[in-house]
């Protein structure tokens, strides 16, 4: 099993406070119950590495969105009908191809970025990680770093994600360790994936969430989503072996979507409290467009500065792995994800638990 | 009324000191109440208070609901005032607990919305057994067959032919006014709704036929005393009838009737209602903890903790007629997902059966959240809480009030003190705290382990924390001593007997006329391995039970019906604690 590159360690003050916190707790291993521990996701979004003044990674500034990218493609819009212009767009977005437009699409120039070096390999394409590895393989933050609605902390895929995964059931994502002997130091863990079919435990607050809760696994409608990889733990950080395709439920807004990564793997910081770090690797790039107009309406992109059918043909330009027999063309695109887990008691039915 | 087992108490107090108080205390209780050992002939003359009481809240609503359906009883709050604990129950409160005419107001404002229901379109056709000949117009024998029946369940008993005449009056009356019937109707029950007569559980008393020296509760007025004990409830159908065909004064009637609502599944209410009142649980009302030192402890999960103890006593009780004492070390419970949080646990949908780990630290109701975060301040533990609340609770003792010129400044030079147990020690060294502290804190102090919010904890701000501790003569290590020192305590048994008659017979028990009756009642317990549906057996068939114990009494208590002025309530509460020493 080869582990290659690190992953995102910090995110601001209030990520390494949170993770100075986890490693002070490291060494409790109380909810370690049967050798087992599990976490439930609290947080997922996609990792963005960001300067203050975007200068660095956007020197020519932001993506236009739908409403900048109409104002200049119909200025007299009005004496247009609107199979012209807003069918039109629309047309383009549930039906995008890969053929340039008129607009010039700013991927993101500055050489940092989070994520691991998924290939093992260190290209001229490659990011460096700021804490100097290098080889890190995130060309989806190529495409989305220099639009508005993914940038932290108030771009629209930035917020909404993270609230759709405390609030809806659908997004209840858990791995379960077994086999653990240390959180800090272990040799070899089985990981196991699941969904989980309860609300998160939170505070009073109704917004933090808590260790020591407990999810049912659901196994009716996630019983697909199950995989089982194998992993270890070095110096309190998991590193898993990459698992060959790995399906997220996505719900957002209410509409129930999913991405599909493959030879995704984690690299996350334990502690008895609780998980954080990275998950990375190919996404299927079919999937992930589909998910973000699925889930955003017109107004979310608008609002983000998401131009759906410029992102569409950049996802396609910048996609890295998993080439199509047929034509060649690449199908996926190297991505990491900030994740954060909580502790959670994992109870599987009676029936399962037996087998 | 002066409480004799307070009297017991401090004059142990004062003639020991510090940790010779906690050795000797012991046997100072067992000298204030000599048990026998059998029940005499003698105590079959026993007889209690006759006593008039105010529904409790969760009375009122059971009785709406029992006559009326659970919907219109859910939609109006009991109008029903606050109580005063009165030795160690809201129960025992009852029957001295004023009624303002604010609160008239309310009780008047609940009946105007019930008997509004009851009449209305969805509910008339069900709850009402006839039909009026003109809804335009009033119908004098419909008015008086809806008033008979629900009359007679509202007041837990017939009403009198004059009575009847005249609620059908004030309904003819309101309907000619209104032009409709059900108007009319809807008066006529509010007028019963704010009736003593139903707010009120009246004893009543008559000559009994047998054994003219001797008054016992009418047929009614027992239904309703064996009801409420058993049930939380008004008496039923069945019950009613057997009052009225005076099978409740034959042993044989009497004895089924019991047994009938001892096999009932609405034991369980009755049970639940008991133990909810012995054990304060009303406090979880108004009880919050402290968001940012318990941020996992919400509404929810207080609720869940008083809910998983109440579970527990009923199915360790009723459902398994388990040993009583064993409550205070068993370690099977029930645990929801939102209570399990506090106990690091994982747990099933719903409420489940769980059992704590064979070797924890949790075991009997001692551990549980419920008393462990009750008897806590919002921001940290408190021994002198806990301690206080199981000597009180389960042990019938009474643990004096601080004095009010109280001096906290050693307490709060203690601040640096990690842990509770270091913070307390200033107590030993100040007399006028010792000698209260001293019987409720060590073996508070042996729950240290549970923090305010009930959770377990290994130190206390990184110290380590020592348990070990002593309960009246008893020395242990850790809490399952704690634990098993209580459940072999030689007051447990007395006490709840104590609690159950009080709550049975709706006022304190007075040691001195009842002392012999009780350890009577205590010998039987322990004849029947200390289970509860026995005891509750042997209270309900009880002499003393349906019988009262002086035709003085009965005068005295009878003014109560009256709504007094605020000066006449309180000289009318003086004369009953006067009576009561009496």
């Amino acid at each position: 099993m080869a582990f290659c590159g690190v992953g995102r360690s910090t995110s601001g003050a209030l990520l390494l406070g949170s993770l100075l916190i986890a490693f002070a707790v490291q060494a409790d291993e109380s909810r370690i119950r049967n050798r087992t521990i599990s976490y439930v996701m609290t947080d997922l979004f996609w990792s963005v590495y960001q300067t203050e003044d975007a200068q660095n990674e956007c020197p020519r500034g932001f993506n236009d969105g739908p409403r900048e990218q109409f104002e200049k493609l119909f200025p007299d819009y009005d004496s247009l009908s609107i199979e012209k212009t807003q069918l039109a767009q629309e047309i383009q977005t549930w039906h995008p191809n890969t053929e340039p437009d008129d607009f010039e699409f700013f991927e993101v120039e500055g050489e940092l970025s989070w994520g691991l070096n998924l290939d093992g390999q260190v290209s001229a394409n490659d990011f460096t990680h700021p804490d100097g590895t290098l080889g890190i393989d995130n060309e989806v933050y190529r495409a989305v770093g220099c639009i508005i609605g993914f940038r932290g902390p108030d771009g629209v895929e930035h917020i909404f994600q993270n609230k759709a995964i405390l609030d809806e059931v659908f997004n209840r994502m858990m791995i379960e360790l077994t086999e653990v002997d240390s959180l800090k130091n272990d040799e070899s863990v089985v990981i196991t994936m699941y969904r989980g079919k309860d609300r998160l435990l939170t505070d009073a607050t109704g917004q933090k969430v808590m260790a020591g809760g407990t999810q049912r696994v659901d196994y009716r409608w996630g019983e697909s989503l199950i995989r089982r990889f194998t992993g270890q733990i070095v110096d309190g950080v998991l590193f898993t072996e990459p698992i060959a395709e790995m399906v997220m439920p996505w719900q957002n807004l209410s509409v129930p979507s999913v991405h599909v990564f493959k030879d995704a793997r984690f690299q996350l910081n334990l502690s008895s409290e609780g998980a954080s770090g990275v998950l990375a690797g190919y996404a299927d790039v079919d999937t992930w467009y589909y998910q973000l107009i699925r889930n955003d309406s017109t107004h979310h992109l608008s609002n983000g500065q998401i131009s759906a059918i410029s992102l569409y043909k950049a996802l396609r330009r910048l996609a890295d792995s998993h080439p199509d027999p047929e034509t060649g063309n690449n199908t996926a695109i190297s991505t990491a994800l900030d994740v954060r887990m909580a502790q959670v008691y994992i109870v599987h039915p009676d029936i399962k638990a037996a087998e | 009324m002066k409480n004799p087992w307070n009297d017991c108490f401090a004059t142990a107090g004062l003639v020991h000191w510090k940790r010779i108080i906690l050795a000797t205390m012991l046997s100072a209780f067992v000298s204030c109440s000599d048990s026998q050992s059998s029940i005499t002939a003698e105590q079959l003359d026993f007889g209690s208070p006759m006593r008039t009481r105010l529904l409790t809240a969760d009375q009122y609503t059971n009785s709406i609901a029992q006559v009326f359906g659970e919907d219109i009883a859910s939609s109006v709050l009991p109008p029903i005032p606050p109580m005063a604990r009165t030795d160690g129950l809201l129960a025992s409160g009852t029957a001295f607990v004023g009624v303002t005419s604010d609160q008239v107001s309310q009780i008047q404002q609940a009946a105007a919305s019930i008997a509004a229901q009851v009449v209305d379109q969805d509910h008339r056709d069900f709850l009402i057994p006839c039909a009026p000949e003109a809804k335009e117009a009033a119908d004098s024998s419909c008015a008086a067959l809806f008033i008979k029946e629900s009359g007679r369940l509202l007041f837990r008993r017939p009403l009198s032919d004059s009575r009847l005449v005249d609620l059908v009056r004030i309904a003819d009356y309101a309907a000619e006014q209104t032009d409709d019937f059900y108007d009319g109707l809807s008066l006529a029950l509010e007028a019963m709704l704010i009736s003593p007569d139903f707010i009120f559980i009246v004893d009543r008393a008559e000559v009994a036929p047998d054994a003219p020296d001797q008054r016992r509760l009418d047929a009614f007025s027992l239904a309703s005393r064996l009801s409420f004990l058993l049930w939380n409830a008004p008496p039923d159908e069945i019950l009613l009838q057997e009052a009225e065909a005076g099978a409740l004064h034959t042993q044989e009637g009497l004895t089924n009737a019991v047994d009938r609502m001892l096999g009932s599944a609405r034991l369980e209410f009755g049970v639940r209602a008991f133990f909810d009142d012995l054990m304060a649980f009303d406090e979880f009302d108004s009880l919050a903890k402290d968001p940012v030192v318990y941020p996992m402890v919400t509404g929810t999960t207080l609720e869940h903790a008083r809910e998983q103890t109440l579970r527990t006593i009923v199915d360790h009780l009723v459902d398994q007629e388990s040993d009583y004492r064993d409550l205070f070390t068993t370690r099977k419970t029930f645990m929801s997902m939102q209570l399990a949080a506090v106990y690091d646990t994982p747990a099933g949908e719903g409420w489940s059966p769980f059992e704590f780990d064979e070797d924890g630290p949790r075991l009997g109701l001692l551990t549980h959240v419920s008393f462990l975060a009750a008897n806590s301040h919002s921001v940290r533990s408190s021994p002198t809480l806990r301690g206080k609340a199981l000597r009180e609770t389960f042990l019938c003792q009474r643990v004096p009030d601080p004095p009010p010129d109280v001096d906290f400044s050693s307490l709060e030079d203690a601040e640096d003190a990690a842990t509770a147990k270091e913070r307390l020690a200033v107590h030993n060294t100040n007399p006028s705290c010792a000698g209260c502290h001293l019987i409720t804190d060590p073996m508070g102090l042996s729950l240290e382990n549970f923090d305010g919010a009930g959770r377990f904890r290994e130190t206390e701000n990184g110290a380590s924390l020592d348990i070990a501790g002593e309960l009246d003569g008893i020395f242990y290590d850790d809490i399952a001593g704690l634990a098993k020192a209580t459940r072999n305590h030689p007051k447990l048994s007395a006490c709840l007997i104590n609690r159950l008659y009080a709550y049975g017979t709706g006022g304190p028990v007075s040691l001195r006329d009842d002392r012999d009756m009780l350890a009577g009642f205590e010998d039987r317990f322990v004849e029947n391995e200390y289970k509860l549906p026995a005891l509750l057996r042997d209270i309900a068939l009880s002499h003393a039970f349906s019988h009262v114990r002086s035709v003085e009494s009965e005068v005295k208590i009878r003014d109560t019906l009256r709504i007094k002025a605020p000066a006449e309530r309180a000289e009318s509460a003086n004369a009953l604690a006067k009576m009561e020493e009496e």
